[in-house]
C-alpha cells in the first residue's frame, strides 16, 4: 500500500475541499473519531470505509485501497501559469526550439524514449504510432472533450505574428479554421516503465509533464526523457500534447490511465491578465495555485480523447494534437505516415532486429485513421526491408553467424576494434581493476548497388540506436559496396566489466542531439585528460579496418609495374563516354517490320551547334551480336519530317539540334528475313561535292 | 631472353620468338627469296624457352610432319596438304589454347623450325628459281593467318571431341580456313559441326556458300539464340589435359590414317542437326540479297590485315 | 548504339552481378569482386589452379518479365575471350521473381587475360524460340592480370637493360622503346640509362619532379601515336563496313580517335581513315592529327605548362636568395 489510510484521508479533505466536521456529520460519527483517523490513531471498520467513501464521492474501492479517486470529466479542466510578478515574458518552451519539427525527429527521440524506458525482462519495446485524421463530427466531439473553447482564446492571444511560435501557432489556428481538419498523432509504448513518479518533485512523471528542460542525465536513468521529449511538442502546430500512461509501478495506488495534458504557449496576455505560458490539463490541486494534477481517467474519457490503450502492459501514450511537419513538405496523412515509418526504420533499423541468441529490443508500427475508420492498416517497420544489408549483419552477429572472410554477398565479417578506456576523475570505480580496454564489434557486409547511402558505417551502443551513420573515407579503388555496423558497449551482447564501462564512457560522449560520439562537456567533466582522443582514436580505428578489410592483398609487387606516373599516362580501359559528341549521332530510332516484311523506321537524329548544316548520309544495317553487320539500302528515297531536307544526291541536310525522318529498307537488299534481324542506323557525313 | 647454350636439349625445344625478333628479320628481301633467313642458331638465340609453356614440346616431330607433308603432296598444290596436316599438328602439339594464343610459339615454328615447308607452302616460283612468299603473315601474323597457327586453330574449332573427321573436310576448303573460321558462329561446337555437315553431306554445297551461311547467321544470331536451340556441354577440361601430360607416351601421329585427339566430350547430335535444320532455314527463306550472299563467287577477300603490313605511309 | 528490334524486348534494366568467386572449390575472398566497376580481381589466382566458378545471378523486372508477350524466358551467362576464342554459354535455373543463378565456369587451358562475362535473356516470342529479349546492362570483366578489381589497366612496362638484350642492343642508347608487334603492346624501359629509373619512380627535387613529368608526358605521347599506327594497320573493311580490330588494338582506336576526329563518329574516322591507308594517300593530314590525339592523351599541354611554371618559380627563388 502506497501509503496509510490517515494520509489517503486527509489528502481526499482537501482534494474535496471538506471540512473534518462536514465529513463527520457525513457518516454520523463525532468529529473525534475523524480526528482519529486523520492522525492515524485508528482506522475505521470497513462499514465505515464505505460511507466514507460514498461522502466523498469515490469508490468504496479507492477507500480500501487508499488510491487516487479517479476522476471524471467534469472535474478536468485547463489551467494556466500566471505570468510572473517581475513581468518576464517566456517566448514559449526553449526545449522545443532545440529540435527541427520533423516527423522524423520525432520518431526518433519518442522512440530512443521508448527504449531508454524498456522494462527488463527481454520483451522487446512496443512503439507503435498512429495517426488520426479528425473532420466534422469526429473532430468537434474530440474538440469537446479537450475543452477546447477553454484554451481557444490564449491560443489566438499568443499567436503573435511576430515571433516564430506565434506564427506556427496562427498557422495552425487559421488551418484549422479554413479546414476544419485536425490530425493527431498518438505514440505509444508497451513493455517499458510508463510515467510513474509523484507528480511533482523527481520522477518520470514530471520530467515529461512537468520539467520540460530537465535532461534528466544526471540521474541514474541516464539519458531518460532527455531534451527528446520537447520534440512531442515541437511536432504539435499548437505545443499540445496529451498523455496516458500504464504505470509499471504504482502511484497513489493506481497504475492505469494516468493522464495528464500540457499546451506550451508563450507568454500572453487576455484583457488585464497575464499569463507565462504553459497550461496544464487535469484536475485542480487544491494545494497549489494554478495547478492541475495529473488525473486517473475512466475508459469513456480516455476513448474521448484519442488515448485509450491496448491491453494492460505498461507503457505511456502520447497525443500530439495538431501533429504536422514542419519541414513543410508533408501534408498528407499517407506522406505522414510514410515519414514516421522512415524516420523509425532509418535509426532503428538495428533496435527491430532479432535474432538466435537475442530477441529484438524494439518493435515498431505506424497506422493511419481518418474519422475512426482505417486508411492504412497497422503496418509492421521490417528492419530487413529498409535496411537490407544493415539489418542482415546485425542478424548474423546475433544468430553467432559471422565469418572471419568474406567470400559471398550474404556473408558477414566480424572484427574487433578496442576502445581505449580513460579514467575516471573523482576515481570512483577507477581502482587497479577496472578495466582499460573494450572490445567493439565491428560488422562489414556487401551492399547492394542501389542500396542508397552505400559504404557507410554505423555506431551504435546499448539499444542500437544508429548514433551516427558516417562515409567511410579513402576507400581502395575498385572495392566493393558495403555496409559497415560498430557494435558498443551493451550492443557487443558481452557479459563483462568493460561493456559498463564503454557504455558510461560512450553515453557521456554523446552531445544532446545523441547523433556522435565525441568530445563533450560531460567528457571533460567525467574523465582525466585524454578521453577525447581516445573516443577520436576509436572511431579513426573503426575506419581504418574497414579499409584493411577492403584491401586486396597482394599489392607487394608493385614496383614491377613501371612508374606510377606514366601508368596513368597509359591507361588503356575504356573512358567514359562523354553524353554530348562533337558529330552527329542517333538520338531515337523507332519503327517496325510491316506486312511486306521491310523495316520502316523514323530516326531522330542530334546535331552538335555549326555553322554550316550537316550533310548526312544515313546508313541502315542488320546488325550483328557485337555491332558489325550487313548494310542494307534503302526503298526509295528517305522522307524528311522534321528539320532536315532531300539534297539532290538523296543525302539529307540538318539544319537545327534535333532532325527527324523516315525511311523504309529495301527487302532486296535484307540478308536475312527482317523478322530475325536487328537494325541499327548510322549518319555517316554524306560524301558530296559541295553545291 | 636466355641465351640458348649449343648442344643443350634446349636446341630441340620449342620457343617462342618475339614478334618484333620475327619482323625485323622478315625484310622484303628475305620474303623474296633474295636474301637467305638468318640461321634457326641465331633466332634461338632470340627465343623464350622459360616458363614452360610447352613442358616437354619438341621441335622434331613437327620437322618430321613437316617434311612428311611436303613430301606426300610434292605433286600437288601445297594447299591440299591443309587438311592433311591440321590434325597431326594439333595432335602432335599437344598445347591450350591459352599456350596456343601466344603468336611467339607460331613464329617459332615458322622461323626456327621449319622455314622451309612455310616457303613451299605459301610462296610462289619466281625466275631465277627464287620462292616468294608475298606475305610476312604466314611466318609472324594473326592466328588465322600464321602458317602453322590457323591450322591448329582449324582444327581446335573443327574437332569434334577426339574425332578429327571434321577438321579434314573443313580443311580441304580454303574458304572455310580463309573466312569461316574467324566467324564468331564456329566458336559454338554445334554450329561448327553442322556447317561442316553441310558441307560432307551436299554435294552442292561450296565453301563459299557455308561462308555465305556463317554470314546470314551472324545477321540473324542478332535475335536468334542458336546457342539456346542447341547446346553444347563444355567440354572435360581434365581430359584435355590428360590428354596433353600424355605426350611423352604418344605414339606419332599415324601418316595413313586420322590420329585420335583429346576425349574431351563429342558434341551433341541433337544440337547438331537442330542448327543443319536452322541453316537449311535461313537459306530457304534469304531474301534476294541473302541468296546473293550465298551464291557469291567474288574472290575470297585480300588476305591483306595484319600487323606486319608494310603498306605505304599514311 | 541503338538498335531496334523486331519484336518487344524487356526495357528494364537486366542486372547481371557476379556473387561468389570459387578457385578449385575454395571460396576467394569478396573483396576480389567489384560490383561497381563490374571486374573481377583474379591476379591473385594467377598460375595455380586448375578451374574458378564463379556464382553469378541475373535479376529483370518480374512483372515485365510476367506481363510481356514472351514465353518460357530462359536466360545465359556467356563467358568469352578473343583471345582464346572461348564462347561458353551457362545455362541459370529461374529462382522465382526475375531472377536467374547459377555458375560461370573459368578454366585455366581456356583463359588468358581478361575474360568477359554477359548475359542474355532469351525466350520464344511469336511462336519462334531461342530468341534476345534482354542482354546484361552492364558486362563484367574476369581478369587474371588485374590484383585490385577495377577496370582501370594501363600498357606492360618493363625496365630492361637494352645493352644486355641480343635484341634490344642495336637500340642500347635509346631510353624507351615500345614494342607494339608483340599480342600485347610492351613498353621498355632502358635501366642502362643512368638516372632514368631514378628519376621516372622516385623523383625528390623539384628540378627531378619537371624533368619527370616532362619525360613521362614525351614517353606516353610517342607510345600513344605509336599505337595508334599499329592499331590502325590490324583495322580493315570488309563489305563496305569497317571492321575494328578487337583487343587492345580497339581499345586505343576508342581512346584517341575522339580527338583525331572530333567531328567524326569513331565508326565514321576509323573507316575514314582505313580507306585512305588502302588507297595510299599521303598521310600528311592523318599524322598531325594523330599527334594531336597522343598530345591529349598524355596530358603533355598540361605537364609543359605546368613544369615552365615551376621553372619560373624556381628562377625567382634563386633570385631572391
Amino acid at each position: 500500500m502506497p501509503q496509510d489510510f490517515a494520509e489517503w484521508l486527509r489528502g481526499m479533505l482537501r482534494q474535496r475541499d471538506m471540512s473534518q466536521k462536514d465529513l463527520a456529520g457525513a457518516i454520523d460519527v463525532t468529529p473525534a473519531a475523524v480526528t482519529a483517523w486523520i492522525r492515524g490513531r485508528s482506522e475505521p471498520r470497513y462499514e465505515k470505509i464505505a460511507a466514507i467513501a460514498e461522502a466523498l464521492g469515490v469508490a468504496a474501492e479507492d477507500a480500501v485501497s487508499r488510491r487516487q479517486p479517479g476522476a471524471a470529466s467534469s472535474e478536468l479542466s485547463w489551467i494556466f501559469r500566471k505570468a510572473p510578478a517581475d513581468g518576464g515574458r517566456e517566448g514559449g518552451n526553449a526545449a522545443a526550439f532545440a529540435f527541427a519539427a520533423n516527423l522524423e525527429v520525432l520518431a526518433r527521440e519518442a522512440t530512443q524514449n521508448s527504449l531508454d524506458e524498456r522494462l527488463p525482462g527481454g520483451q522487446p519495446v512496443v512503439s507503435r504510432f498512429v495517426l488520426h485524421e479528425l473532420t466534422g463530427q469526429h473532430l468537434e466531439e474530440f474538440l469537446e472533450a479537450l475543452r477546447w473553447s477553454e484554451i481557444e482564446k490564449h491560443l489566438h492571444a499568443a499567436a503573435d505574428p511576430g515571433q516564430k511560435v506565434g506564427r506556427v501557432l496562427l498557422d495552425g489556428l487559421q488551418e484549422l479554421e479554413r479546414t476544419r481538419r485536425l490530425v493527431l498523432l498518438r505514440v505509444d509504448d508497451y513493455n517499458a516503465t510508463g510515467l510513474t513518479g509523484p507528480d511533482y518533485d523527481d520522477g518520470r512523471f514530471a520530467r515529461v509533464v512537468r520539467r520540460t528542460l530537465d535532461s534528466g542525465k544526471a540521474g541514474a536513468q541516464g539519458g531518460s526523457y532527455g531534451l527528446g521529449k520537447a520534440a512531442l511538442w515541437a511536432a504539435s502546430r499548437f505545443g499540445l500534447v496529451l498523455v496516458n500512461s500504464t504505470l509499471s509501478e504504482r502511484q497513489d495506488g493506481r497504475h492505469e490511465r494516468r493522464m495528464a495534458g500540457r499546451l506550451e504557449l508563450p507568454w500572453h496576455a487576455l484583457g488585464t491578465d497575464e499569463f507565462a505560458g504553459p497550461a496544464w490539463f487535469g484536475v485542480k490541486d487544491p494545494d497549489r495555485d494554478d495547478a492541475a494534477r495529473s488525473w486517473w481517467g475512466d475508459e469513456e474519457t480516455a476513448r474521448s480523447l484519442y488515448l485509450e490503450r491496448d491491453g494492460s502492459a505498461a507503457g505511456t501514450s502520447f497525443l500530439v494534437v495538431g501533429a504536422y511537419d514542419g519541414s513543410g513538405d508533408t501534408e498528407q496523412l499517407e506522406e505522414m505516415h510514410e515519414r514516421l515509418a522512415a524516420g523509425v526504420a532509418r535509426n532503428f533499423w538495428a533496435s527491430m532486429v532479432g535474432g538466435e541468441a537475442a530477441a529484438p529490443l524494439l518493435r515498431a508500427s505506424v497506422a493511419s485513421w481518418r474519422n475512426g475508420r482505417v486508411v492504412r492498416a497497422e503496418e509492421r517497420i521490417d528492419p530487413h526491408r529498409h535496411e537490407p544489408a544493415r539489418s542482415r549483419a546485425v542478424q548474423a552477429f546475433l544468430d553467432r553467424r559471422t565469418v572471419l572472410e568474406l567470400t559471398s554477398r550474404e556473408d558477414v565479417l566480424e572484427m574487433a576494434v578496442p576502445l581505449k578506456l580513460p579514467r575516471l576523475k573523482d576515481g570512483a570505480g577507477s581502482d587497479r581493476t577496472s578495466p582499460t580496454t573494450h572490445d567493439a564489434v565491428l560488422l562489414i557486409t556487401p551492399s547492394g548497388d542501389d542500396e542508397p547511402a552505400a559504404d557507410h558505417i554505423s555506431y551504435m551502443r546499448a539499444t542500437r540506436m544508429v548514433v551516427r551513420s558516417k562515409k567511410v573515407g579513402d576507400l581502395p579503388l575498385g572495392h566493393r559496396n558495403f555496409q559497415a555496423v560498430l557494435l558498443a558497449g551493451a550492443a557487443t551482447m558481452k557479459d563483462t566489466p568493460d561493456v559498463e564501462a564503454a557504455e558510461r564512457l560512450l553515453r557521456a560522449s554523446e552531445p544532446p542531439d545523441h547523433n556522435d560520439w565525441t568530445g563533450t562537456e560531460d567528457l571533460t567533466a567525467m574523465y582525466v585528460r585524454g578521453a577525447r582522443q581516445c573516443i577520436v582514436n576509436f572511431k579513426r580505428l573503426a575506419e581504418q579496418s574497414v579499409r584493411e578489410a577492403l584491401q586486396t592483398q597482394d599489392d607487394g609487387q608493385q614496383g614491377d609495374e613501371g612508374p606510377e606516373v606514366l601508368k596513368e599516362l597509359l591507361r588503356l580501359d575504356p573512358p567514359k563516354a562523354p553524353r554530348t559528341q562533337g558529330f552527329p549521332t542517333i538520338h531515337a530510332i523507332e519503327g517496325e517490320v510491316d506486312e511486306h516484311s521491310a523495316w520502316r523506321v523514323t530516326v531522330t537524329v542530334k546535331c552538335p551547334e555549326r555553322e554550316d548544316p550537316w550533310v548526312l548520309a544515313p546508313a541502315i544495317r542488320f546488325t550483328g551480336r557485337d555491332g558489325g553487320g550487313i548494310p542494307v539500302r534503302w526503298a526509295g528515297r528517305l522522307v524528311p519530317v522534321k528539320n532536315c531536307e532531300l539534297t539532290k544526291e538523296g543525302n539529307l541536310l540538318f539544319r537545327g539540334r534535333r532532325g527527324v525522318f523516315k525511311g523504309v529498307t529495301d527487302v532486296a537488299s535484307h540478308p536475312v528475313p527482317a523478322a530475325m534481324s536487328r537494325i541499327e542506323v548510322d549518319v555517316p557525313r554524306a560524301k558530296e561535292a559541295k553545291a | 631472353m636466355s641465351t640458348a647454350e649449343p648442344g643443350t636439349a634446349q636446341e630441340r625445344m620449342i620457343g617462342r620468338l618475339p614478334t618484333s625478333v620475327a619482323l625485323k628479320v622478315l625484310t622484303s628481301g628475305v620474303l623474296a627469296g633474295y636474301e637467305p633467313m638468318p640461321g634457326p642458331e641465331r633466332l634461338r638465340r632470340s627465343a623464350d624457352f622459360s616458363g614452360g609453356a610447352i613442358p616437354g614440346g619438341e621441335a622434331e616431330p613437327i620437322r618430321l610432319l613437316c617434311d612428311e607433308a611436303m613430301r606426300r603432296f610434292r605433286d600437288e598444290s601445297p594447299t591440299a596438304s591443309d587438311a592433311w596436316l591440321a590434325p597431326r599438328l594439333h595432335y602432335t602439339l599437344r598445347i591450350t589454347r591459352a599456350e596456343a594464343a601466344d603468336s611467339g610459339l607460331w613464329n617459332f615454328l615458322a622461323m626456327c623450325v621449319a622455314p622451309d615447308f612455310v616457303r613451299w607452302r605459301w610462296g610462289k616460283d619466281t625466275e631465277g628459281d627464287r620462292r616468294a612468299v608475298g606475305q610476312a603473315v604466314r611466318f609472324a601474323g594473326p592466328w588465322h593467318s600464321q602458317c602453322f597457327s590457323r591450322l591448329w586453330w582449324a582444327a581446335e574449332l573443327f574437332r569434334d571431341g577426339p574425332d578429327y573427321g571434321p577438321v579434314e573436310i573443313a580443311c580441304r576448303n580454303q574458304d572455310v580456313l580463309n573466312t569461316v573460321l574467324r566467324q564468331e558462329l564456329v566458336l559454338h561446337r554445334p554450329a561448327a559441326q553442322a556447317l561442316v555437315h553441310l558441307l560432307q553431306s551436299r554435294v552442292t554445297t561450296t565453301g563459299r556458300e557455308v561462308n555465305g551461311l556463317a554470314k546470314l547467321a551472324y545477321a540473324a544470331s542478332a535475335t536468334m539464340i542458336y546457342e539456346v536451340l542447341a547446346s553444347d556441354d563444355p567440354q572435360d577440361a581434365d581430359e584435355l589435359q590428360d590428354w596433353i601430360d600424355a605426350i611423352g607416351d604418344a605414339v606419332e601421329a599415324p601418316y595413313d590414317r586420322l590420329p585420335d585427339g583429346p576425349d574431351d566430350g563429342r558434341v551433341d547430335k541433337g544440337s547438331i542437326s537442330t542448327l543443319v535444320e536452322w541453316f537449311e532455314r535461313l537459306a530457304a527463306v534469304a531474301p534476294v540479297r541473302g541468296k546473293e550472299i550465298l551464291a557469291e563467287s567474288e574472290a575470297p577477300r585480300p588476305e591483306g590485315v595484319s600487323l606486319a603490313k608494310t603498306g605505304p605511309g599514311l | 548504339m541503338k538498335t531496334l528490334f523486331p519484336y518487344p524486348v524487356l526495357s528494364g534494366e537486366v542486372v547481371l552481378v557476379a556473387d561468389r568467386l570459387v578457385v578449385d572449390n575454395i571460396p576467394r575472398q569478396w573483396k576480389a569482386i567489384s560490383e561497381r566497376e563490374h571486374v573481377i580481381a583474379l591476379h591473385e589466382v594467377k598460375g595455380r589452379w586448375k578451374e574458378i566458378r564463379i556464382k553469378v545471378s541475373v535479376t529483370v523486372d518480374a512483372g515485365e518479365l510476367a506481363a510481356g508477350p514472351w514465353s518460357a524466358p530462359t536466360c545465359v551467362a556467356v563467358v568469352r575471350n578473343p583471345r582464346t576464342r572461348i564462347r561458353h554459354t551457362f545455362t541459370l535455373a529461374p529462382a522465382g521473381n526475375g531472377v536467374w543463378e547459377g555458375d560461370v565456369e573459368l578454366r585455366r587451358g581456356e583463359q588468358l587475360g581478361a575474360c568477359e562475362i554477359d548475359a542474355w535473356v532469351v525466350a520464344d516470342v511469336g511462336g519462334e524460340s531461342g530468341r534476345l529479349i534482354g542482354t546484361a546492362s552492364e558486362r563484367w570483366r574476369a581478369d587474371f592480370e588485374a590484383r585490385t578489381p577495377t577496370q582501370q589497366r594501363s600498357i606492360k612496362m618493363v625496365w630492361k637493360n637494352f645493352t644486355d638484350d641480343i635484341d634490344l642492343t642495336e637500340f642500347r642508347d635509346d631510353p624507351w622503346l615500345l614494342d607494339a608487334q608483340a599480342d600485347d603492346p610492351v613498353l621498355y624501359l632502358n635501366s642502362s640509362v643512368e638516372g632514368l629509373r631514378g628519376v621516372l619512380e622516385n623523383a625528390t627535387t623539384p628540378e627531378q619532379k619537371v624533368v619527370r613529368d616532362v619525360m613521362a608526358a614525351q614517353i606516353a605521347s610517342e607510345t600513344w601515336a605509336s599505337m595508334f599506327n599499329a592499331a590502325l594497320y590490324a583495322s580493315d573493311m570488309e563489305d563496305g563496313e569497317v571492321q575494328w580490330p578487337g583487343g587492345w588494338h580497339e581499345d586505343v582506336l576508342k581512346r584517341m580517335l575522339p580527338d583525331v576526329f572530333a567531328d567524326r563518329s569513331p565508326s565514321e574516322g576509323l573507316a575514314e581513315l582505313v580507306e585512305r591507308r588502302t588507297e595510299g594517300q599521303s598521310g600528311g593530314d592523318l599524322q598531325r592529327r594523330v599527334m594531336h590525339a597522343a598530345t591529349f592523351q598524355s596530358r603533355k599541354p598540361k605537364a609543359v605548362a605546368g613544369a615552365l611554371k615551376s621553372l619560373a618559380r624556381m628562377a625567382s627563388a634563386k633570385e631572391s636568395v
